[in-house]
């Protein structure tokens, strides 16, 4: 008489698209404006940085790279400047105690000549400010991990989900108008499996929430 | 009868026990790499004295239940402060007293550390590392009164889950972003304080106070506001009304 294999391939299939669509990600935007904004032309920049916080979670300055690097490769032609290349270079004029709050501040800045001198020195045409951040906002399941001289190995699982909230606002320092914003969220589950060996299947929350606001300002600054 | 070295085990035992109970300092030696300011500096020359309290700084604190941080920010404030007043002046002296003798300066400033607050994600209310410091600034004429004397403050946070580096990591990098602002409300702050302005505008000549407007500098020489240097009384503030010129 033939044996059965203990796990069959009917028994892992719905398993592996259980757990495989259990930790997609799903992002959504919402209150999307978008005002008079030229489209960007050709050599001018744009810059993205995080809103100041003082005292509050501020956005991950990782986070704020990473939609500046999504949006650097979103278009070759798009002049992105780097978030720590630009703070640095306007020293102390863009610190979260002394960032303009409004377009009119930028426009006040610019009657200052050394800090004139820089920015056009940068040709910077858009500068989106983003707020928020990922979290862990819910857990369930356990796993536990032995060793013995015999061997060793987890068993059970668990599962946590991530949230992230962001919002942008895009100024047009061209035209001096707060130019266009948005909100994303982004929401997954991932998920780790002990079977002997720990088996992660992570959701990518803030990387898909980082290209997403990223094909946003792309789609704002190019005019649509 | 014991040897005397048996008696001596149990002192021990509970000498290592207790090492064991206790907290052990965490040496941190933290850098910055503040960028330099984007200022037109004032056409003075200032005097700076780093006193012993300033270059011999080295901060305790116990950022949670078992853990004491000790700080050397000795190298960090002293580039900080070289690198903000070189932006903000023509020419700086370092001088070994809060008073200059010989050198020729218009005033003299006396940066002192006053305190460095650290919290660990744990027990911070964003969760993530914190840091504030705060210094007390003295404004001293080159005789050594006392013009001016303030406090500024700089607030550095760095996420926790933003990186992989450990504690210390986080810890540097939230006092390098807690410098970093410092130095900018420093810069920005020191244009707005009545004395300050009064004693440089005062010592500008009139041209060079006006020229202030269109030169990106910080400090702005309201016409009506200038006073020659020697006017303000060092322990009143009080203002002799004849030594108050306009720059226009």
């Amino acid at each position: 008489m033939q044996s059965r294999p203990l796990i069959s391939c009917l028994h892992v299939a719905p398993a592996l698209v259980l757990v495989l669509t259990a930790c997609t990600t799903t992002t959504r935007i919402d209150n999307y404006q978008r005002s008079s904004m030229g489209a960007i032309e050709h050599g001018e920049a744009v810059v993205v940085l995080r809103e100041p916080h003082l005292a509050a979670r501020e956005t991950e300055n990782d986070f704020i790279d990473c939609v500046g690097k999504a949006l650097s490769r979103s278009d070759d032609a798009l002049r992105v400047i780097p978030r720590g290349e630009f703070v640095d270079g306007m020293y102390p004029y863009f610190e979260d105690g002394t960032a303009p709050v409004s377009v009119e501040g930028v426009s006040k800045l610019a009657e200052n000549p050394v800090a004139r001198e820089r920015m056009a020195g940068m040709n910077l045409r858009y500068l989106v400010w983003i707020d928020g951040f990922t979290a862990n906002v819910d857990g369930t399941g356990s796993m536990s991990c032995a060793i013995s001289p015999a061997g060793g190995g987890c068993l059970g699982w668990t599962a946590w989900t991530n949230e992230g909230a962001y919002t942008a606002e895009i100024w047009d320092l061209k035209l001096g108008i707060e130019a266009g914003s948005f909100e994303l969220d982004a929401r997954g589950t991932s998920h780790l499996i002990g079977l002997l060996v720990p088996i992660p299947l992570l959701a990518n929350v803030k990387g898909n929430a980082c290209s997403a606001v990223a094909h946003w300002i792309a789609f704002s600054v190019r005019g649509g | 009868m014991l040897p005397r070295r048996v008696h001596k085990i149990p002192f021990v035992m509970f000498a290592v026990l207790m090492a064991g109970c206790s907290t052990s300092p965490v040496d941190l030696a933290v850098e910055t790499n503040i960028p330099a300011p984007v200022l037109a500096p004032l056409p003075l020359t200032v005097g700076v004295h780093y006193g012993d309290d300033f270059l011999q700084w080295v901060f305790e604190d116990e950022a949670g239940e078992d853990w004491v941080w000790r700080v050397d920010t000795r190298q960090a404030h002293l580039t900080l402060y070289r690198s903000l007043l070189q932006s903000m002046f023509d020419r700086v002296v370092e001088l070994p007293a809060p008073f200059a003798e010989q050198a020729d300066v218009t005033a003299v400033l006396v940066p002192q550390p006053v305190t460095l607050q650290l919290a660990l994600p744990e027990l911070s209310p964003v969760g993530a590392f914190e840091a504030w410091v705060r210094y007390r600034i003295r404004l001293l004429d080159p005789v050594g009164e006392v013009l001016d004397e303030w406090e500024v403050a700089g607030y550095g946070q760095q996420g926790s889950a933003e990186f992989g580096g450990g504690r210390k990591t986080g810890i540097a990098e939230a006092i390098d972003r807690a410098h970093r602002d410092l130095g900018a409300r420093l810069i920005f702050g020191f244009a707005e304080r009545d004395e300050v302005r009064n004693w440089l505008c005062g010592a500008l000549a009139p041209a060079a106070a006006e020229s202030l407007r269109d030169s990106g500098s910080a400090l702005r020489c309201d016409p009506v506001a200038a006073v020659t240097p020697g006017a303000a009384s060092a322990e009143t503030g009080e203002v002799d009304e004849d030594a108050v010129t306009t720059t226009d």
